[in-house]
């Protein structure tokens, strides 16, 4: 008898060329062997003390001699000859193999398993497996029986295992993240990785709270709420917060074909295994994402079908004001500022998971914070028409209303200053500072307007530190100022000068979005621009000064000529005009309207003199009447209404020199079903979801015909939410939302808009909208 | 003005970042550091900084090279602690240099290093004789794809493989390492070698199971750097 040897893989394939082993079996051999070595490594990892190269070259060799007859018996002969004692043993047992209890687990049991749950080279799990030998030729009821008792033995095994390792083991057989990233489009949308990211250990947190945008990562990480949430919780202690985006197709059918979950960026953790998935509603076309997000995450999409091990599946937002449509998906909306309803609620449900409390418990706990609405709490009732007649409370402990959470002060709010630097190009990709919060204008149709209100300004040397701040920390070399409006800022000038100042300094841009174009304007924008002129926008959203007084746009035809006539004369070439049509009362003199404005603005380039190329771009929008607003009586036009004036208007404006556009009609129909839609809506998403729509809101994805045929077909007749006007009395599905602003407040705003009257901005004196019940409004009547 | 090098490598997610991306990653993490490049004159000033060879994404990269210019001198030390510091993870500075040539790094690149790991066995087949065939053809004629027409072109790149050679790499798995012309006299990317090898060797692996490592660049010989 000859010493004892270890087999090499350079073993291996000498024995291979010698027996003539086929590259299918040599291929089966590496696969078994791999998938061996996969689960000995997770054991050991967990205390046991497998020999890992004995399993490996065991598994490559076993079936080396599979041509002949008893092969396993020629092999494992041939191994002992040459000293290779301890592969042998396990080659002469492993095709009659019987598994035992874990406790007297060896490297026999991890290669014999192996082998039992491969198909030729590939992992396929032991169903699989099984299935394909009971198929295979020559079935019959005695060979079947046989391998299906052969199944529950080998389940059994495998149950022990799990147990051990805290997993299943066909979770441990997924591809390699690389092998997907390898295959898609910008793969850097998935690694995370990025500067300033924050990496929590897990073992050290209590509470992993996964942030969802339901996009793709190029628009989330361009939006600033992102940031500011992402940095507002990393402060917490105990608590992490770790970021998720909608994959874009192509890597969407990578993990389903992988059975690949939905991850998070930070540590490429499953959806599933966080505590939380909170979704951020920042239009109502995302809403099929999130369905698809929560699939990919194999997390049960309904509520009521979720157990005590899936993660709570909360949301917030602006569309959280109406959060019916996805009241059967969503576990618990968070209503208002972030800033003021997340840490509360976050560290609450840290000490409810501590307690071990149930999800029902942990939701009733919940139900008591401000902000917090618990839609399994509520029962909508309707008529036989449809329309809502009360809200019955299920649990007497939930709140009649949920009133909005409201940060006070914007200059003791967490604010970021190492924003995530992202490693590839987003759509916006610099430094922001929100200078305020809210809006005075008060126009019907501007949701933002109503639900922020109120004006809540951040003082002027917060505003400079945090842009400093920011700058330094990130390397942007773009600063942006957000807010609704941003000429509204009180101190405006002294702002704008000295950010230029400073921006030039350091070879930064200054980017001033929705400026008011009044002298002072021009002056910085001279300043800023001075090469590049880009284009001056206006935004009169209404072609006549009737109709601007109704949806009460305090803009007037004077304000934009006079505007242009400035632009031009310091040098601008291109203006971009937006309206929207549908409009409460509006006529086709309205629309009109729209192409004399046009018409007069090329008009003023030619009287110029200045010659040269010169144009107008006319951008149109169709009119979707929000909640919360004062407008969410009103009908929408049809689909074939808003065709018609695009028609119409497309003959009105063939004017040299003026370029039009509009957005798809169907969009804005479906967007205003969910706008105002109730708890049944909820169907029609599942429906979308199951005919495969996703990105609604991108035009190259959203599929018209796919909608048309869905609402159609669905049981419910859309037009009860487009195209019906309200009576004034009527319940809302989002009157269980306070925003603070009254409904008699938008019901006579709604009066007013009938007469054409307008209302004047808060700082001229109080409109009396309600919001200062709750909290200090620091504007009412600041200008008088 | 002062001219300098840093060669760092890439490893890790951030290889799935593009040229594009990088050079703006750099241009950040030098704002971030407070190290000041030279900007160009003109409307639209940029840092002066360029990286020596565009690497492709899903590389890594053990010495890639990046030129850039200051106003102020700039110390080893600060590049090394903080620069460093401001990259994001997988980005390593593993030395710099004074550059005194004219010429930039760039235009004066003409070879690269790189390896190459197949999902394949060392031991399957002899790989060092199979290797040795490849080689040993006249011509290597691959399908390329033409830059501006998008047409597929049939191209002879026997005389841009400098050498080849096989190795047992880790796990016990095929390496072949190459060395390429590289820059704007001659160029050969390492993905049509591969494509052609595979079709040689009748080897069928997919391209996402194959890794594909940047070791170096190479300058000629009398490229002065003066490492610091």
């Amino acid at each position: 008898m000859s010493e004892s040897r270890r087999l090499t893989e350079k073993d291996c394939f000498e024995y291979f060329r010698k027996y003539k082993t086929p590259p299918h079996v040599i291929a089966h051999c590496e696969a078994v062997s791999k998938t061996a070595v996969r689960i000995a490594e997770e054991l050991n990892r967990h205390g046991y003390d497998l020999d890992i190269g004995l399993i490996r070259y065991a598994g490559l060799i076993h079936d080396v001699a599979r041509l002949q007859e008893h092969h396993e018996q020629v092999a494992a002969d041939m191994l002992e000859a040459d000293g290779f004692y301890d592969e042998a043993a396990i080659v002469r047992v492993h095709m009659f193999y019987k598994f035992g209890d874990i406790s007297q687990i060896s490297e026999t049991d991890l290669v014999c398993l192996g082998d039992r749950l491969v198909r030729e080279d590939e992992y396929v799990g032991l169903d699989k497996r099984v299935d394909y030998l009971i198929h295979k030729k020559g079935e019959n009821p005695e060979r079947t029986r046989h391998l299906l008792a052969a199944r529950e033995m080998t389940r059994g095994y495998m149950d022990q295992i799990e147990a051990v390792i805290g997993r299943t083991v066909d979770s441990l057989f997924r591809p390699p993240l690389d092998y997907l990233l390898k295959q898609v489009e910008k793969p850097a949308r998935y690694i995370g990785n990025e500067v300033n990211v924050v990496v929590k250990d897990p073992a050290e947190t209590e509470l992993r709270f996964a942030f969802a945008f339901p996009d793709m990562y190029e628009i989330g990480m361009s939006y600033m709420g992102l940031q500011i949430i992402y940095n507002l919780v990393n402060k917490m202690e105990k608590i992490c917060c770790e970021r998720v985006f909608a994959p874009a197709p192509d890597m969407e059918a990578l993990m389903r074909r992988e059975n690949y979950p939905l991850f998070t960026l930070e540590t490429k953790t499953p959806c599933r295994e966080m505590d939380l998935l909170g979704f951020t509603l920042q239009y109502e076309m995302s809403f099929t994402n999130i369905l698809n997000m929560l699939e990919l995450s194999e997390i049960p999409l309904r509520s009521d079908e979720r157990s005590e091990r899936d993660p709570l599946v909360i949301a917030g937002g602006p569309c959280a004001f109406n959060p019916e449509p996805l009241a059967d998906f969503i576990d618990l909306f968070l209503i208002g500022d972030g800033e003021e309803a997340l840490p509360e609620f976050l560290e609450l449900i840290r000490v409810c998971r501590k307690q071990g409390l149930s999800r029902e418990e942990t939701l009733k706990r919940a139900a008591g914070l401000s902000g917090v609405y618990v839609p399994s709490f509520y029962e909508p009732v309707y008529d036989a028409s449809g329309v809502v007649l009360e809200y019955k409370k299920k649990w007497y402990g939930a709140p009649d209303r949920v009133r909005k959470a409201i940060v006070s002060d914007l200059n003791h709010a967490e604010y970021p200053v190492n924003n995530i630097v992202p490693l590839i190009e987003t759509v916006h990709d610099r430094a922001v500072v929100e200078t305020f919060r809210g809006c005075t204008r008060g126009c019907r149709f501007c949701q933002a307007g109503m639900i922020y209100r109120p004006v809540r300004e951040r003082n002027r040397e917060n505003i400079l530190r945090i842009a400093a701040e920011q700058l330094k920390r990130t390397g942007h070399d773009e600063l942006a100022l957000m807010s609704l409006s941003t000429s509204d800022y009180s101190d405006f000038e002294g702002l704008a000068m000295e950010l230029t100042e400073y921006c030039r300094e350091r070879n930064v841009s200054l980017s001033l979005p929705s400026l008011r174009l009044d002298s002072f304007s021009f002056q910085v924008l001279e300043e800023i621009q001075k090469y590049k002129k880009s284009g001056l926008t206006f935004a009169p959203e209404a072609g006549t000064q009737r109709l601007r007084d109704v949806i009460n746009k305090g803009i007037t035809e004077e304000d934009i000529y006079s505007a242009v006539e400035q632009a031009i004369e310091l040098g601008w070439r291109h203006v971009k005009l937006y309206f929207m049509i549908g409009l409460p009362s509006e006529t086709d003199a309205d629309l009109d309207g729209i192409a004399e404005i046009a018409k007069n603005i090329i008009n003023i380039h030619k009287r110029s003199g200045r010659g040269g190329r010169f144009n107008v771009t006319v951008s149109i929008s169709n009119f979707v009447p929000k909640a919360h607003t004062p407008f969410q009586w009103f009908p929408q036009n049809s689909t074939e209404e808003f065709k018609r004036k695009h028609d119409y208007l497309t003959e009105r404006l063939r004017i040299k020199g003026v370029t039009y556009n509009y957005h798809d009609d169907a969009v804005s129909t479906c967007e205003a079903v969910f706008a105002r839609g109730d708890r049944r809506c909820g169907q029609l998403l599942l429906n979308a979801h199951r005919a495969g729509c996703r990105f609604d809101g991108w035009s190259e994805y959203f599929d018209r015909d796919k909608w048309n045929e869905l609402l159609q077909n669905w049981e419910v007749d859309y037009r009860f939410y487009t195209e019906r006007e309200r009576s004034c009395d009527e319940v809302f599905p989002w009157d269980v939302i306070d925003s603070g602003v009254t409904k008699d407040f938008l019901l006579r705003e709604n009066r007013k808009a009938e007469q054409a009257m307008t209302t004047a901005d808060c700082r001229s004196g109080c409109s009396g909208c309600g919001v200062n019940q709750y909290t200090y409004c620091s504007q009412e009547g600041s200008h008088v | 003005m002062f001219k300098y090098v840093l060669e760092f490598s890439k490893r890790g997610y951030i290889k799935y970042t593009s040229h594009l991306d990088l050079q703006r990653i750099m241009k950040r993490a030098f704002r971030r550091a407070g190290i000041e490049l030279q900007y160009s004159r003109g409307y639209n000033p940029h840092p002066r900084m360029s990286l020596a060879q565009p690497l492709s994404l899903g590389y890594e990269a053990d010495a890639e090279w990046l030129e850039i210019e200051t106003e102020e001198p700039v110390s080893a030390h600060r590049f090394l602690t903080e620069l460093q510091k401001n990259l994001p993870e997988g980005i390593q500075i593993v030395r710099c240099g004074e550059i005194k040539e004219k010429k930039s790094l760039a235009a004066s690149v003409s070879g690269a290093v790189y390896t190459v790991c197949f999902p394949v066995p060392y031991y399957r087949e002899d790989f060092p004789a199979i290797t040795k065939r490849y080689l040993e053809q006249k011509q290597i004629i691959v399908q390329k794809k033409q830059k501006k027409s998008k047409e597929l072109r049939e191209v002879d790149i026997r005389e841009k493989i400098r050498t080849m050679t096989t190795e047992e790499g880790c796990r016990g798995k095929l390496r072949i390492r190459l060395e390429l012309d590289c820059g704007s006299a001659s160029n050969l990317s390492p993905e049509l070698v591969i494509r052609s090898f595979l079709d040689f060797t009748g080897l069928s692996c997919r391209r996402y199971e194959i890794d594909v490592t940047r070791n170096g660049l190479i300058l000629p010989l009398d490229y002065a750097i003066r490492w610091m």
